[in-house]
């Protein structure tokens, strides 16, 4: 290889090094102010905080997972919520966390919501149905699609976070058999809406 | 006769497996046999192990692809800058077949790299996900053989 591409070689790489050096240094702002402010009771409404497995740890790194299972309008549900600021790939399609416990995919449905609209997933695995929500959230706009999370994510690093806030990844799951009513669980379980 | 590619092209190979060492991670947790999904990265880096080892009278002045190895480094930039894991591991692929010379196969052997790829599991999710380890062996060992066809040939040519 003669002299030319080495040196641009070496010049390339030591560009590459550099940015990426500043890059991990660069303090992006998270979504702490919009998790920390998630009340765990209120009118109508009460939950507990659930417990992070040392999986979950392994899954999720140092990004910021919120586990609760809350009573509001008569429904139990399990909310999971997960902000990929610090360590934006650990935050992966949730059909794949489903398939790995062995769901498969039966249909899917949107959901409509304020801002925008989530999927409701209706999953079996040997003769069980369940239908979960997910969707993502900047707290003024709300969708499902993966790929807008993984180009408005990049962007936002792209930008230094000039672009918007963080997208957060929300997944609501019954707790019991019964099947969640989603148009009702919506309608009166507003902190929903300040994520 | 050299052997080893020019050091700033082993440096970007080795920048673009440190940026992917989230593949680990993948390994570490994922579900059942895709844990094994290392052994699929060391089957694909085979034939660079084989092309850069195996003394051949033609392979003597063996070069690398400069162009190539800076299309990697470019990839690799733009995965870390955007956290876009799945570019950095394209670009660790390219890193890779730039360390030998371009030939039909350097094509394929890129085309293949999905198959250790935690975004191979993403597709077969949408299509076949029961068969989602076998797609991954599969495609390495067309790789593999489609090497072997193409090494036999090349010595058979030789040799004539």
């Amino acid at each position: 290889m003669n002299t030319y591409w080495k040196v641009t070689q070496w010049l390339a790489l030591a560009l590459v090094v550099g940015l990426g050096a500043i890059w991990e240094f660069y303090p992006l702002p998270d979504a702490s102010p919009r998790l920390d402010a998630l009340p765990l009771s209120g009118p109508g409404f009460s939950g507990y905080d659930v417990p992070i497995d040392d999986l979950e740890k392994s899954v999720f790194q140092d990004n910021r997972l919120v586990k609760r299972v809350y009573r509001a309008a008569g429904q139990s549900f399990f909310l999971s919520i997960v902000d990929g600021t610090k360590h934006r790939s650990a935050v992966h399609d949730p059909t794949l966390c489903f398939q790995g416990k062995g769901w498969s995919i039966a249909d899917r449905r949107p959901l409509p919501l304020v801002g925008g609209s989530g999927e409701i997933l209706v999953l079996e695995r040997e003769g069980e149905t369940m239908e979960v929500a997910v969707w993502f959230s900047n707290g003024h706009q709300r969708y499902s699609s993966l790929v807008r999370y993984w180009f408005d994510t990049a962007l936002r690093r792209l930008t230094l976070g000039k672009s918007g806030r963080e997208p957060i990844r929300i997944i609501v799951q019954p707790v019991e058999e019964q099947p969640i009513n989603w148009t009702v669980l919506i309608r009166e379980f507003y902190p929903l809406w300040q994520l | 006769m050299r052997r080893f590619p020019p050091l700033p092209q082993l440096l970007i190979a080795a920048f673009a497996a440190w940026r992917s060492n989230d593949l680990l991670l993948f390994w570490r947790t994922a579900p059942n046999i895709e844990f094994y999904g290392w052994v699929i990265l060391l089957a694909w880096l085979f034939p660079l192990l084989l092309m850069r080892s195996i003394h051949h009278p033609k392979d003597q002045e063996l070069g690398s692809q400069p162009v190539l190895s800076l299309i990697g480094l470019a990839l690799v930039a733009m995965g870390m800058l955007g956290e876009f894991n799945v570019l950095e591991q394209i670009g660790f692929a390219f890193s890779i077949v730039a360390l030998v010379p371009w030939s039909n196969f350097s094509v394929i052997w890129l085309l293949s790299s999905v198959s250790w790829m935690p975004a191979w599991t993403w597709i077969a999710g949408h299509f076949f996900p029961a068969y989602s380890f076998l797609g991954r062996c599969a495609i390495v060992l067309v790789l593999i053989l489609i090497y072997g066809l193409q090494r036999r040939q090349t010595l058979i040519e030789d040799l004539s």
